[in-house]
């Protein structure tokens, strides 16, 4: 994926340039990381009609937990992020400069 | 029975059976947790996290150790029960590692480290904190109970 769509994804995926069953799986992967005690059977019944079997919903749902559980456990700890050399478009669709991530993610208001 | 057909109880480890290495990670992480923070740290942290994610009803599936009644209140005002300095560290760290993770700091983490915490057990805390929201959350949306 390009890097002027993986930007457009982040920032706002529904209007990238994503196929009807990306758009399915990225629906679901939201409400499973905002608000998961919303979701019902007519969520994954939105899946099995975009196409996905039942062990392919569970690889999504697992997908989706395991970067819930890394991703937190980076924001918990605070892992340096100016070892990543993001492209200022990614930069920009988290709406944070290139300086900022140059510092420790903590350093900002000790 | 789960959300999946596949899955024909409500049990997470049958639902992380169907998955090949899924369930076997997820006890051998369980077992590290419980061990080294013990059940009721790693209980309490479940329920409160469960209590952020409006999860409630799982509440009891997570308890543990703790009293049903303690548990429950753990999920809806932990800040209201009689709980050790250490615990409300934690508990404060579990809290914001959910709902705003985001806007966790090194002050934060401080916090912890000052109620009597190392460098490693806050790693563990970490892990049980991200753990739990990734277990809670497959069980919300398979409709498994979390184990």
């Amino acid at each position: 994926m390009a890097v002027e769509e993986v930007a457009k994804v982040i920032s706002n995926w529904r209007d990238a340039d994503l196929d009807d069953q990306e758009k399915a799986m990225l629906a679901f992967t939201e409400k499973f990381t905002l608000t998961p005690s919303q979701i019902t059977d007519a969520d994954i019944e939105a899946l099995r009609r975009a196409g996905f079997s039942d062990e392919e919903i569970l690889s999504i749902g697992l997908g989706a937990g395991y970067r819930n559980w890394v991703d937190r456990i980076a924001d918990l700890l605070g892992v340096e992020e100016e070892k990543f050399d993001f492209p200022e478009e990614i930069l920009k669709a988290f709406g944070v400069t290139r300086e900022r991530l140059q510092t420790s993610l903590y350093e900002d208001d000790r | 029975m789960s959300r999946l057909r596949m899955v024909s109880s409500k049990r997470f480890d049958d639902l992380l059976r169907t998955a090949p290495g899924a369930l076997e990670a997820d006890t051998a992480m369980r077992r590290l947790l419980v061990e080294q923070l013990t059940a009721r740290l790693f209980s309490l942290i479940g329920v409160v996290v469960a209590g952020c994610l409006r999860c409630d009803p799982f509440v009891e599936a997570l308890r543990g150790p703790l009293d049903r009644d303690f548990a429950a209140q753990a999920a809806s005002d932990w800040r209201s029960l009689g709980l050790t300095a250490l615990e409300k560290a934690v508990l404060e760290y579990a809290e914001k590692g959910t709902v705003d993770e985001a806007a966790v700091r090194r002050r934060d983490v401080d916090e912890v480290r000052n109620a009597g915490l190392n460098d490693r057990d806050v790693l563990l805390i970490a892990t049980a904190i991200a753990y739990h929201n990734y277990a809670i959350r497959m069980a919300a949306a398979f409709d498994v109970d979390p184990l």
